[in-house]
């Protein structure tokens, strides 16, 4: 398995010299496991980009059946969707994985974002042929032999993670949570147990998290120390705050590895092999 | 006499000033290919001897506007005006990060069109409900003051007359005159017309300005695809500049995946239609007396 980051940030698209290294676009991961088919962590700014990418190989552009898993759908998740060009194509197909709630049915947040006071194009205009799956915790396969499993954890409205096992390589991807050292849930460390590599939410610094406390995200810290009680193999720091410059991320990471000698920082474009840690 | 604008002393001794801090449409563009001209979405500030701030759009670029007040020490005890052209996703997204609207001293004064079935109030109220973001509008902290705008002119405090009519685009837009001590701005974005079907309602609402900001986010083969989408392109934004006799025209609203290099050809092709013509990029400022 590989990953492939293409959106890195939190909250809002950072566009800017003083965060391009690191990289400006919301939440995307691309999981590459062989299959032709994309399956797609998230649908932030950077899913664009993907889709382009996607897009500039014409024959790998048609006839696609993707996956697409959300996290959650805050903007920062979601609103790359809009402008994912393999979805205006009717020749494809894709599968959007969401929470399923009680009150608001996936499909319906979805298009909402589309709704005509927002959005030139309704999300049923797109093209492609688009399914909704409501998740609960639980544990599905795709592709045959690609198995997922879904736990939720603490952030506002909730959110998802997805434990992700292919041939034997586990990857978890843990973002929009908030947790500290103190308060560390068993069930998370569970859920990254012994992961090749684990994606996990590293928007803000102690300090800041002082005055941003209920806003739903953890620090590096807390990410350093998950990776180590969890004993993964790599740990991937995400989903960084709009404020923070290149300079400060690599000062962060500098500081999480001083805890987790394995911390990367997940930069947009780049793709870390779960093969080769 | 103590300004109030952002940043001190670049507002001295002026009339008005127009800063652009977003300049992109449709999506925000982080890449370092279209980091030179910016790659946040709409964001226009207005900047004046008068005591409080003047914003056109919401988009990307207001979270830079709201930070650089915050950096000035003028993000409390505040008026805001902030007038939208439309509440698509480019023209309202960085509302929910623009860091004066937390402060509980502050009152931002926001104008728009009401929707047939959902007033402005209730747009924007959508874009914070709990399924998108986790702070509602009515937890950010400012009193928020909603003015429904149709065609109209009504006056801001100490005199910045504000003339609105609206255009094609899909859901609709406004467009903004806005006049001051004899300098008039004119902001017309996403709207659809080519040099064929030029509405003279907008060559008589841009007649003579001193400047125009103009949408200009598609090329002609683009546009050949891209119609119903509600953009125009240089060739009908120079060609609007010149039929209604403006001093400057600056091409706003660019695509997200146009690069610098690109850009900067588009320029110079409408630079000989129009000379007076230059790319809005993001946090240029240009003062209307030296037009
Ligand atoms: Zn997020
Ligand atoms: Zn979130
Ligand atoms: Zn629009």
């Amino acid at each position: 398995m590989k990953v492939r980051f293409w959106g890195v940030r939190g909250s809002i698209p950072t566009p800017g010299h003083d965060s391009a290294d690191v990289g400006g676009n919301t939440s995307c991961v691309q999981v590459l496991t062989g299959h032709a088919e994309p399956l797609i962590l998230d649908a932030g700014t950077g899913i664009r980009l993907l889709g382009n990418a996607l897009m500039a190989d014409a024959a790998a552009s048609q006839g696609l059946a993707g996956h697409v898993l959300l996290s959650h759908t805050h903007w920062d998740h979601i609103q790359g969707f809009p402008f994912f060009a393999p979805a205006f194509s009717p020749k494809n197909e894709f599968y959007v994985y969401g929470a399923g709630k009680a009150e608001e049915r996936l499909e319906d947040v979805l298009k909402g974002q589309m709704n005509y006071q927002y959005f030139p194009v309704a999300l049923d205009q797109m093209g492609a042929n688009i399914h909704f799956v409501e998740l609960q915790e639980e544990t599905f396969t795709i592709f045959g032999d690609v198995e997922i499993s879904t736990r939720a954890f603490h952030h506002p409205g909730g959110v998802y993670g997805f434990r992700i096992v292919h041939q034997g390589q586990i990857l978890v991807y843990a973002t929009d949570m908030e947790y500290t050292e103190q308060n560390l849930d068993p069930k998370l460390i569970e859920f990254a147990r012994n992961a090749d590599l684990l994606i996990y939410d590293a928007q803000y610094t102690p300090e800041e998290l002082k005055v941003k406390t209920g806003w739903g995200h953890s620090t590096h810290t807390t990410a350093a120390y998950l990776a180590q009680q969890a004993g993964v193999k790599q740990l991937a720091l995400y989903h960084h705050d709009p404020s923070h410059t290149d300079a400060q991320l690599y000062q962060m990471e500098a500081e999480a590895q001083a805890i987790f000698a394995a911390s990367t920082l997940a930069v947009e474009g780049l793709t870390l092999d779960l093969d080769r840690p | 006499m103590e300004y109030n604008n952002p940043i001190r002393g670049e507002n001295e001794g002026i009339t008005l000033k127009v800063k652009f801090w977003g300049v992109r449409g449709s999506a925000p563009s982080a890449t370092p290919e279209t980091a030179g001209v910016g790659g946040n979405t709409s964001c226009v500030q207005l900047l004046t001897d008068q005591p409080y701030v003047l914003i056109l759009d919401a988009g990307t670029g207001i979270r830079l506007l709201g930070n650089a007040l915050v950096a000035a020490c003028q993000h409390e005890d505040q008026e805001l005006y902030l007038l939208l052209s439309h509440t698509h996703w480019d023209h309202i997204q960085g509302l929910p990060f623009f860091k004066p609207a937390n402060s509980a001293s502050n009152t931002l004064h926001v104008y728009g069109a009401n929707k047939p079935q959902r007033t402005l109030e209730e747009v924007l109220r959508g874009q914070m409900d709990y399924a998108y973001f986790p702070v509602a509008l009515d937890e950010m902290g400012a009193q928020f003051r909603f003015h429904p705008v149709a065609e109209e002119t009504f006056v801001l405090p100490g005199g910045i007359e504000v003339t609105t009519r609206f255009f094609e685009h899909p859901g609709g837009v406004l467009g903004y005159r806005i006049a001051y001590q004899g300098k008039v701005v004119v902001y017309a974005t996403d709207m659809e017309y080519t040099v064929a079907n030029l509405d003279p309602r907008l060559v008589a609402f841009a007649q003579g300005a001193d400047l125009l900001i103009f949408d200009a986010q598609y090329t002609h083969e683009e546009l050949n695809f891209k119609t119903g989408w509600g953009h125009s392109t240089y060739l009908t934004a120079v060609h609007l500049a010149q039929a209604a006799g403006v001093k400057q025209l600056r091409l706003f609203s660019h695509d997200p995946d146009r690069t610098d290099t690109e850009l900067e050809t588009l320029e110079r092709q409408a630079q000989q239609h129009f000379p007076a013509t230059w790319l809005a990029r993001e946090q240029q400022v240009i003062d209307l007396n030296l037009l």
